[in-house]
């Protein structure tokens, strides 16, 4: 049993957490909630001897312990399991689950591989995973990466595994196979600690919660004794009424239509979508779904079919162009694809369209500021200092509201959006959606792109499903019905 | 009341962007070190520090500054450009060999010998933006063609008998001043500008920043590094051309070890490998403490098998103390 016991910890002065009190039992799976900037990675930082705490002990199985780094905490059974994934993409699986048995091997040992893959095959079908253990990493899916993880964690001697993010980015088949696997690891008496944004989710796999805010626990609940209703009004500290506020919108006439469009992932497709419209497209990883929003920007090819851009046809063949025609996009990578880390978050926000910002050739500094400080009020970006703040000191959050500004800031017409709220925490989830609502509402339309599927709900005036890169099905707001459109996510319903 | 105001909003803003230049730059390290390292060499030998040394110095540091200047473009933009030395070194001898070989008038064989760096540049620019070739092997590529096309001009020869006002630019003088430093300040002064004033220049942090947001975020990525490799090369021959004046002929063999003296100025000013930060005036502090350092050990008599490993040493500390202090925990 892991306990924490009135945890404080600052940094510069501003409190992180305040009196933490916790505990985690074993042959638990414990959910951690929060916003971003709750707490949670610090009490796990802590947890897992990266940070001293400033006051309060640790317990380990009722023996207060002091980790005077991650390592202590390694070999007390602490692990963390990141989001970024640490395996090795060149080597098996079996290497991988195993790579601690190389840690001391000389240029000519022996590495054994036929007793490795007959372990690693073991623990897979412990698992129930259908998969030959001498696969490299990387023809394997992300979710049986990350089981991958939790398995080496677990042969190293691990007994208190915390789970950072664990789904986001996974298929519903893979969450499944990874809750199942959750599941056999409680009955083998291990700590799981699960920290996600997915509230429904955690209130599934989880046996207790524990919900931070503003670095003080909020409650520690049973699972039964907790509604997501006041869940989800603990996490943001106030009355939370509608999850996703839809804005009401006249919707106009038609802005982007596509014409039996073919590229890399999907197959003929034929859609439009209308001024003040928000398209929501829905699917299963693998889908198309990210391949076609980059297909209309002009990154990935487009091998057949048509655009037309308020019924003029278009020629997108590169961002450059696209953004020229006022299409923006937001990947779903915000780390890779979005920020550029070394720069301010003043900078970050004008770089796109900077020639709205250019005095002939030279950066105007007044016009920087004037666009730099709309924005961040716009967005309500928090921040100490946009002019001399990284980008990469922002929270995920306000990173992924930054990157929002930008492309506000280049007055785009339509937004391609990939994942828009990924990674976001609850309060800054809303005042996205509310920031689209308004961009709708002034003119533009949306096509956007989720794995969640609340949030295509709540947020689209119509969802567009795809299976396999064919349009398989569309839902008008009003029909919206998660399990129809699950259903036809998965391409069950379909005889054909 | 108005203006008092405004005085003390601007003095703030002005501490706080000083504050930022030393807190981000470790430009206070750097500029300490060049003290130490000054006040050392001036209290062992007083003549270091007289006004001529200082000229010669500055005269000294030029030609590897001038090329430094398009280094830390191409540096900060995420790539590398091993081939300066060869190109320097290509054009100043074509330049030799047309004025001496084939009668060129001097502007003439000037404008073709920054042409051809340029084209060069444009050559590395071209392989590493559209064929893909990493920029480490592209330009080694080019160091080595373009050091053969040096030797080929000139036979293997050293050739001399250029016209005396082509001599001049490398060793004349004016108001007391070497011209090469002329032509340095110059080029910093412009490459500093267009670093940090200009649209070209911030893109040139977009890309080495994060080059697949820079693309998305429209910037013509190929475009510039087309640019960057180009000015790389002109500069580059302008550094061939000022050594080439210099030493009053056309000497295939030497710019031998530039392009390592460049980059290893560069990374001591603290512009780090990768790109995405950076800036002229660090690149300017870690020329300066080079320069210091070669002509500093020189007049306290320490010969040249030391000064190299004097500034291996310096590469590294300075280096790694930049690691250091923005290290990443894993």
């Amino acid at each position: 049993m892991l306990e924490v016991k009135d945890i404080s910890k600052n940094f510069r002065g501003v409190h992180a957490l305040a009196r933490v009190s916790a505990s985690f039992y074993d042959a638990e799976i414990h959910g951690l909630v929060g916003e971003n900037g709750a707490g949670k990675s610090t009490l796990m930082k802590i947890v897992s001897g990266v940070y001293p705490p400033d006051a309060g002990v640790i317990n380990l199985d009722r023996t207060p312990v002091s980790f005077t780094s991650p390592l202590d905490a390694y070999n007390a059974g602490i692990r963390i399991v990141h989001q970024e994934l640490s395996l090795i993409r060149s080597l098996s699986i079996a290497e991988n689950m195993f790579i601690h048995k190389f840690r001391n091997a000389g240029p000519f040992s022996k590495v054994g591989r036929k007793k490795l893959e007959a372990d690693a095959q073991k623990t897979l079908q412990e698992w129930n995973i259908d998969l030959d253990a001498s696969y490299k990493i990387k023809d394997v899916s992300m979710g049986v990466r990350q089981l991958v993880e939790i398995a080496r964690e677990l042969s190293t001697g691990g007994k208190i595994v915390i789970l950072d993010e664990p789904t986001s980015s996974l298929t519903y088949k893979e969450i499944d196979q990874l809750f199942g696997v959750m599941k056999h690891l409680k009955q083998k008496r291990y700590t799981l600690i699960f920290i996600s944004h997915r509230l429904n989710e955690v209130t599934d796999i989880v046996d207790r919660i524990t919900v931070l805010r503003d670095g003080e626990v909020m409650v520690t609940a049973e699972k039964k004794d907790l509604t997501p209703v006041q869940m989800i009004n603990m996490i943001a500290g106030r009355e939370v009424k509608d999850l996703f506020p839809k804005t009401e919108v006249e919707i106009g006439k038609t802005a982007l239509e596509v014409r039996k469009l073919s590229g890399e992932g999907f197959n003929c497709l034929d859609f439009d979508v209308k001024w003040g419209e928000i398209l929501g497209i829905a699917g299963l990883v693998g889908a198309g779904r990210s391949e076609l929003v980059r297909c209309l920007y002009g990154i990935n090819p487009r091998y057949t079919g048509e655009i037309y851009l308020d019924g003029t046809k278009v020629d997108i063949d590169s961002p450059e162009k696209a953004i020229r025609h006022s299409v923006g996009f937001l990947s779903e990578s915000r780390g890779i694809d979005g920020i550029f880390p070394d720069m301010t978050v003043a900078l970050n926000l004008v770089i796109l369209k900077i020639r709205d910002v250019i005095k002939r050739i030279f950066l105007d500094k007044k016009r920087i500021r004037e666009k730099h400080s709309r924005l961040v009020s716009d967005l309500n970006i928090v921040c100490r200092d946009p002019e001399h703040q990284k980008i990469s000191e922002l929270s995920g959050g306000n990173q992924q509201k930054t990157l929002f500004g930008r492309l506000l800031g280049s007055q785009p017409k339509i937004l391609l959006l990939d994942e828009p709220t990924r990674g976001v925490d609850i309060a800054n989830k809303t005042e996205i959606h509310k920031v689209m609502g308004k961009f709708v509402k002034a003119g533009g339309a949306i096509i956007m792109v989720s794995s969640e599927l609340d949030e295509l709900i709540g947020v689209s005036d119509r969802i567009l499903v795809l299976h396999e890169g064919r349009h398989v099905g569309s839902f008008s707001r009003g029909g919206l019905n998660k399990e129809a459109i699950l259903l036809c996510m998965m391409d069950v319903k379909k005889p054909n | 009341m108005h203006d008092g105001r405004e005085e003390a909003e601007l003095k703030t803003t002005a501490m706080a962007k000083s504050r930022h230049f030393f807190k981000n730059t470790k430009g206070l390290y750097l500029l300490a070190a060049l003290v130490i390292v000054f006040v050392f060499f001036a209290a062992i030998n007083p003549r270091f520090s007289s006004v001529n040394n200082l000229i010669n110095i500055a005269r000294q540091m030029s030609i590897n500054m001038v090329i430094a200047v398009g280094m830390t473009f191409v540096i900060i933009s995420g790539g590398l450009d091993l081939s300066v030395g060869s190109i320097g070194i290509m054009c100043g001898c074509l330049v030799g060999v047309l004025m001496a070989g084939f009668d060129v008038p001097i502007i003439v064989a000037l404008m073709i010998g920054l042409c051809v760096g340029g084209v060069v540049g444009f050559i590395n620019g071209y392989v590493i933006a559209k064929f893909r070739v990493p920029p480490f092997v592209a330009t080694l590529a080019m160091m080595s063609i373009a050091r053969g096309v040096a030797i080929i001009e000139t036979g293997g020869y050293i050739i001399s008998g250029f016209p005396a006002k082509f001599n001049e630019i490398g060793i004349g003088f004016f108001l007391g001043i070497p011209f090469p430093v002329y032509v340095m300040v110059v080029v910093v002064i412009i490459g500093q500008i267009i670093l940090s004033k200009t649209e070209f220049g911030l893109n040139v942090y977009a890309l080495g920043g994060n080059e697949r947001a820079a693309r998305l975020a429209g910037l013509k990525v190929d475009a510039m590094k087309l640019k960057i490799y180009t000015i790389s090369g002109v500069l580059s021959a302008i550094g061939g051309i000022l050594l080439t004046a210099r030493v009053v002929s056309a000497q295939p063999a030497l710019m031998v070890s530039t392009n390592l003296e460049v980059i290893a100025a560069v990374f001591v000013g603290g512009t780090r490998m990768g790109g995405g930060e950076g800036g002229m005036l660090q690149t300017v502090m870690g020329a300066v403490l080079m320069a210091f350092l070669f002509n500093g050990l020189n007049i306290i008599g320490i010969g040249y098998e030391w000064q190299q490993v004097a500034i291996g040493v310096i590469l590294i500390g300075a280096v790694g103390m930049d690691m250091r202090s923005s290290h990443q925990s894993i």
